[in-house]
């Protein structure tokens, strides 16, 4: 019996990523599993503003016709969505004295930068300052939010091993809050000061800030080679792109971008963002700041690694762990954060977990 | 996610309104729809895609109280009574809180800072 | 004509086959003889040739390592996404309606999709949107078999552009007590073998009515609009259903106006206001059938 192709089409996806004129050229079937592959890694919003580009599809069968509206129409929702919890964000937050901070995907769309056009975000994730961290989930809990179920064993993961609260749950709405006081977990070995994120921070209306563009960059930096996701390699390379294409070009950028990498000791995130970036996407980064970050260049064997890891998970693996790579990946990240004894029995627990009988 | 906004005894959930005199900013693009074969309406706010139903008088209460100007709970208790020709008891001023609430929390109003 | 849908299911399990389903082209692949079985009892009216192309890629897949062979499974993928946990493979068949079910409400913001049944006669369309417990299926599946022309028995399907619903005749699932009380009424109607679903539901689909099917381009204004609940014992009991709440029933059954933003929301506004609106309860078949004949006789 043969067995049935059933899988995104990820290749052809990588294809468009590289060189997104090859939308034009796409046949019809090919540009509906295009559509496919993108919304599954959450870049279906990144695929239509580059089919708006390049004019594609042109011309085309009317069920392709009905695909592309339906891909708009989902998107549309998915950043109105985002809009729509920034929105009761401010609300709960209205008069609350101290600034929050929306980080990655909701700081993309409240900033209206190109990695938020249309992007699925599952949580929203906020920075505060960590004295006032008992009164933002207060506000948070007053207007409708709530935590899951967690059994003891998670609050504790999350609470003293990462750098989260347990994700707050809106009671009608089901969107989900994660508040931070840190951008990487406490049992990390690198500790960025988070009071220079906020002294830092920009206002975008109301009291909505995100943090200033190049913490925004080194942060999603940090977060693709510090956390323990795979699933998102590929979309968070292509955010990191859009990102430094839209804020290389200001004055000032890339000097203050090397200086916060070191002054927040995240110059071997910033290091690995520029090496992917240019080898996957031809991002464009001066060479004098591709030298500046040699400095943090890893030993060979683990750059090696590293090479191989990232090549592989954006290569085609779906995003699970269930690959060597990705298992690989995982257990890297989370070593970067948690003492090895401490890994040890998270992941044995993480696994009896994750494969129920 | 939808409600019904303006019946009497609604939830239980402690008002967000206080005493003090407030204001209030309308939520921007709702569609307003109502039929002639009864006095209630559908309101849709594209921004939360949600969407309610309202009864009149909670539908004037959101006319009133739009206007961006500072209104006391007594003043907008005073207009109701007086369009729906009742008394402006304690029972109406429960209702106009509560209604406010429900509209806040709804995000059909929002409280413009003092 | 059997013959001819017989030869082009053998593309199934390669390129797969492209089936007409109302305004929706449907690839369909599967590797399993249960899927090929099903489409050839049900779909044998529907448009079927080979294809690749269409709305939705619809696959039903065997399970992995030794679940293809042992205890088989098989699996939807649903333009590549895997939305539902693996089915036991004799409900592969079946589990095409479902994977549909999931891609129309999921996967086609070109039309405003309401769960609800659908039934048509005279160039007016009967619209009973389904709330639990309404006993939809069953008086869908009544209905259907007498002057009714079906439309659908999970979705109404609205094009805002026009106003008008459109059909997606497909086969009518029935459930326990409701398989006997349609054999007994429409013993001429082909019926699937009967089957228990993942909750342990005893199940059937009827084939569509085959006018239906080859009517299924021809699209109708809506006329009525009403809310059924079956309520056992109770006499049958029919209001007026204010415009207003209608129109809070329809958005709560709709998957998808959200969506359509503004433009779904108005077109379901609008719908309402051309229908006469009502909620009804019933128990007996026989009374709400009369009484429904009387109602859209005007």
């Amino acid at each position: 019996m043969p067995r049935l192709d059933v899988a995104p089409d990820l290749q052809l996806l990588v294809r468009v990523l590289r060189d997104p004129l090859k939308l034009q050229a796409l046949s019809p079937q090919q540009f509906g599993r295009v559509i496919d592959a993108a919304d599954q890694l959450r870049l279906l919003g990144w695929l239509l503003a580059q089919a708006d580009a390049h004019h594609a599809p042109h011309g085309c069968p009317g069920w392709l016709n009905d695909r592309v509206l339906t891909a708009r129409a989902r998107v549309g929702e998915y950043e109105r969505a985002v809009r729509w919890e920034i929105d009761r964000l401010n609300r709960a937050f209205l008069g609350i004295g101290f600034p929050w901070i929306l980080l990655k995907g909701a700081a993309y769309i409240a900033a209206t930068l190109p990695p938020g056009r249309g992007r699925r975000v599952a949580d929203v994730d906020v920075l505060v300052p960590r004295e006032h961290l008992a009164e933002a989930e207060a506000a948070l809990r007053k207007h409708g939010w709530e935590f899951g179920e967690l059994d003891p064993y998670d609050t504790r993961y999350y609470r003293e091993w990462m750098h989260e609260l347990p994700p707050l749950i809106h009671g009608e709405r089901r969107s989900v809050i994660d508040l931070h006081h840190a951008i990487l977990p406490r049992t990390s070995r690198l500790h960025p000061s988070s009071a220079h994120l906020i002294e830092q921070s920009r206002v975008i209306e109301d009291s909505v800030r995100v943090l200033c563009p190049v913490h925004m960059v080194l942060h999603a930096a940090a977060h693709l080679f510090h956390d323990g996701e795979i699933a998102g390699a590929i979309r968070d390379v292509v955010d990191l792109d859009g990102l430094l294409r839209c804020f290389g070009r200001e004055p000032g950028f890339w000097s203050d971008f090397i200086r916060e990498a070191r002054t927040l000791d995240l110059t071997r995130p910033a290091y690995y963002a520029v090496r992917y970036a240019r080898r996957l996407l031809d991002t464009p980064i001066p060479p004098d700041v591709v030298s500046a970050l040699a400095a943090a260049e890893p030993p060979p064997a683990v750059r090696w690694f590293m090479d191989v890891l990232v090549r592989t998970a954006v290569a085609g693996k779906s995003g699970r762990t269930s690959s060597a790579a990705g298992l690989a990946l995982y257990v890297r990240s989370h070593w970067l954060r948690m003492p090895p004894l401490l890994l040890a029995r998270h992941l044995l627990r993480k696994s009896v977990r994750r494969y129920p009988q | 996610m939808r409600g019904i906004v303006g019946a009497f005894g609604l939830r239980g959930e402690k008002p967000l309104v206080t005493a003090q005199p407030s204001r209030w900013m309308a939520a921007r693009d709702l569609i307003w729809t109502c039929y002639d074969d009864s006095d209630e309406w559908v309101v849709y706010d594209p921004f939360s895609a949600d969407v309610h139903l309202l009864t009149a008088s909670a539908r004037l209460l959101w006319t009133v109280v739009s206007d961006e100007q500072p209104h006391a709970i007594e003043d907008l208790v005073a207009t109701l009574a007086a369009a729906l020709e009742r008394s402006p008891d304690d029972e109406l001023t429960r209702f106009t809180r509560e209604t406010l609430s429900s509209m806040d929390r709804a995000g059909l109003v929002r409280p413009l800072p003092s | 004509m059997k013959h001819r849908a017989l030869s082009v299911l053998s593309e199934l399990d390669a390129r797969g086959v492209q089936v007409a389903i109302g305004p929706f082209l449907v690839r369909v692949r599967s590797e399993l003889t249960g899927v090929r079985d099903y489409l050839e009892r049900f779909y044998v009216d529907f448009p079927i040739r080979t294809g690749d192309e269409g709305h939705f890629d619809v696959a039903v897949v065997g399970g992995r390592g030794v679940r293809r062979w042992v205890r088989p499974q098989a699996s939807l993928v649903l333009n590549g996404v895997r939305p539902f946990l693996p089915l036991p493979a004799h409900l592969a068949g079946p589990s095409l309606e479902w994977g549909l079910n999931w891609c129309i409400g999921n996967n086609a913001h070109r039309y405003v999709a309401v769960h609800a049944a659908v039934v048509e006669r005279g160039g007016r369309v009967l619209i009973l949107p389904a709330p639990p417990s309404s006993g939809k299926s069953t008086l869908c599946a009544a209905l259907i078999s007498g002057e009714w022309r079906l439309f659908s028995d999970e979705f109404a399907l609205i094009d805002p552009e026009t106003g008008q619903l459109l059909p997606i005749p497909r086969p009518v699932a029935l459930k326990e007590r409701s398989i006997e009380i349609i054999r007994r009424r429409s013993p001429h109607v082909v019926f699937g073998p009967e089957a228990q679903d993942t909750e342990g539901s005893r199940f059937v689909h009827m084939r569509p009515p085959a006018d239906s099917v080859r009517r299924a381009s021809e699209e109708a204004r809506p006329a009525w609009l009403i809310v059924p609940r079956f309520a056992a014992g109770r006499p049958t009991t029919f209001e007026p259903l204010p415009r207003a709440r209608a129109l809070m029933q329809l958005t709560d059954q709709s998957f998808n106006y959200n969506y359509l933003g503004r433009k779904g929301f108005m077109c379901l506004a609008e719908l309402v206001r051309q229908c006469e609106c009502y909620r009804l309860e019933y128990s007996d078949l026989d009374d709400v059938l009369a009484l429904l004949d009387r109602v859209t006789a005007r």
